[in-house]
């Protein structure tokens, strides 16, 4: 076996077993991920119009009455 | 409407990979729930108008660097602690006591607690930077440019991070998982 292949199975392994970890990951840790992600959305929703279109909204001219 | 969809999709795909990811650097649910959620947040208000493909490394370079972050005041808090001679690192492991969704046998479940115990020490024992390296590139499947991105660093600092982490996670578990 070669060095790459060395390499490639101690990565392969590390995967499987963190895929193996995320399945036995607890309940209260789901919900509140999904809870995070909806949260997450809500902010989205509420986000300015603009930045939808990429687009920086133009500077407002600056009046000297604001200063 | 569409895009919203889109966006949940892919943070309903990425969260639980996001969460192990800032769990291993902070060993802590709350904190690394938290550091997850900014991200989510930061993605979703700031680059949902990009192409869906751009979202990956754009997510993972907000996480990244959150979690690098954190790993800075941590250091410091520590810093501190130890001058003044304190310390309330509980040891807590959030990953301690889980079900085993699979139902093994005891004996089966002893082995995969102990390849599991093992990687999470070898890569708890990683620098920051490679065991970023290594989770995006192993396990998340970014490509190295990509990386690259999330981790704000050039390609070659990206292959020189995993091969070290590949390297120094063979010398750790070789032994365990022969």
């Amino acid at each position: 076996m070669s060095e790459d292949d060395r390499d490639e199975a101690i990565a392969a392994r590390a995967r499987r077993e963190l895929d193996r970890q995320l399945e036995s990951l607890d309940d209260a840790t789901r919900v509140r991920l999904r809870a995070a992600r909806l949260r997450a959305l809500d902010a989205y929703d509420a986000r300015p119009a603009w930045r939808e279109s990429n687009q920086v909204p133009a500077a407002q001219p600056v009046r000297l009455d604001m200063l | 409407m569409e895009r919203r969809a889109e966006l949940e999709q892919f943070l309903a795909g990425v969260e639980r990979r996001a969460f192990r990811m800032a769990w291993l650097a902070t060993r802590d649910r709350d904190e690394a729930l938290d550091l997850v959620q900014d991200a989510m947040t930061a993605l979703a208000t700031r680059y949902a108008g990009r192409p869906a493909a751009e979202w990956p490394p754009l997510f993972h370079r907000i996480l990244q660097n959150r979690i690098r972050d954190w790993s800075r005041r941590h250091a410091l808090r520590t810093r501190l602690r130890a001058w003044l001679g304190r310390s309330d690192d509980d040891g807590t492991d959030a990953i301690d006591g889980l079900p085993d969704a699979e139902g093994a046998s005891p004996a089966e479940h002893a082995e995969r607690e102990g390849a599991g115990r093992a990687l999470d020490a070898a890569l708890a024992a990683l620098p920051l930077r490679q065991r970023q390296a290594f989770l995006l590139r192993a396990w998340e499947g970014l490509d190295v440019a990509e990386t690259a991105h999330a981790m704000r660093c050039s390609p070659g600092s990206v292959k020189t991070h995993y091969f070290r982490a590949i390297r120094s996670l063979r010398a750790q578990l070789g032994e365990e998982w022969r």
